[in-house]
């Protein structure tokens, strides 16, 4: 009959460990693409340099358009409130 | 910054001549906010977030639109619109074809790509809350399905700017109605998301805050109904 009860004893403890592995890997699971929401100032920085750094600009649009033509290439032009170097 | 993407920098570089510039109290339809600078936080929002703030524009090297991303997009979705962009430029530029027809492809590429679009794309491109509140309250707007399965929710912003967008085939920059295609909802509203001291955003929360309050309200009205009863 003791021998019984500490196995049914065990049983539960084991279910208690399964559960609360299982509970904190869901937990992680959940959690990691919420935190992957914010970006730290300093990646956003280093983005915006890569950004600039990485492509050509220009803020003259007629003098895309003409680039464009002589270099048979399509125009990406972006429109933004505030600076692409200076903050938005 | 999705621009900073090593596939799209690639793309961009190697297809299209790249320009800016600030719209900052120079168009009607500029969006207003605080200054953000490139040193502070910042969270990824969905797609078309911040359509007053930033619009990209794919044009022929003439300056014709091929097509517009108004607001933020994930650098996966805006490396599928450039493409779409790309492939779309080829028809522009088929000698073979009559006006009449290009701009009837125009039209049918768009909304064939928007019903190309995957679960994921949709469900990234849903619309801010207070957006959706704006416009909720309106009489008429082309978010709102009248008709079919799902009546009275709103379409996603990526379903939106293709049907818009089907609308001025091969128009010229200048003519293009920048203001109706980017309005989404509000012009204006407060992102302090990683200004110094704001280190968490408040209005982005307010949503869920409200929500909060409104389930404790809820709550609270509950209880005291049951003091009521007792």
């Amino acid at each position: 009959m003791v021998q019984l009860l500490s196995a049914r004893a065990n049983a539960t403890r084991s279910s208690r460990v399964t559960a609360i592995l299982i509970l904190s890997v869901f937990v992680f699971l959940t959690a990691s693409p919420l935190t992957a929401l914010e970006i730290p100032g300093e990646k956003v920085k280093a983005n915006t340099d890569r950004v600039l750094s990485s492509i050509r600009w220009s803020t003259n649009l007629e003098s895309l358009r003409s680039r464009a033509l002589s270099e048979k290439k399509l125009i990406f032009w972006l429109q933004l409130v505030g600076n692409l170097d200076g903050g938005l | 910054m999705s621009l900073s993407n090593e596939r799209l920098i690639k793309k961009l570089n190697k297809n299209f001549v790249c320009g800016w510039t600030n719209i900052k109290g120079k168009e009607s339809y500029a969006g207003s906010s605080n200054t953000h600078l490139p040193e502070y936080s910042a969270i990824c929002v969905d797609n078309s977030a911040g359509h007053g703030n930033i619009q990209m524009f794919f044009m022929t090297g003439d300056g014709k639109v091929i097509h517009c991303l108004p607001g933020f997009w994930s650098a996966r979705h805006l490396v599928n619109e450039l493409e779409f962009a790309r492939k779309l430029a080829r028809v522009y530029y088929k000698k073979s074809l009559s006006p009449a027809k290009r701009n009837a492809i125009f039209l049918s590429k768009h909304l064939e790509h928007a019903l190309q679009h995957d679960p994921h794309t949709r469900s990234s491109s849903n619309l801010q809350y207070f957006d959706k509140k704006n416009i909720a309250s309106r009489k008429k707007s082309d978010f709102k399905r009248d008709k079919g399965f799902i009546k009275g929710s709103l379409k996603t912003a990526d379903q939106v700017i293709h049907e818009r967008m089907a609308q001025y085939p091969f128009i010229s920059f200048d003519k293009f109605e920048v203001a109706n295609f980017v309005d989404m909802g509000r012009k204006r509203y407060s992102y302090k998301h990683g200004l110094p001291g704001k280190e968490h955003c408040e209005k982005e929360c307010e949503s869920s805050k409200n929500k909060k309050k409104g389930g404790y309200a809820k709550k609270k009205k509950k209880r005291k109904r049951r003091k009521d009863i007792d």
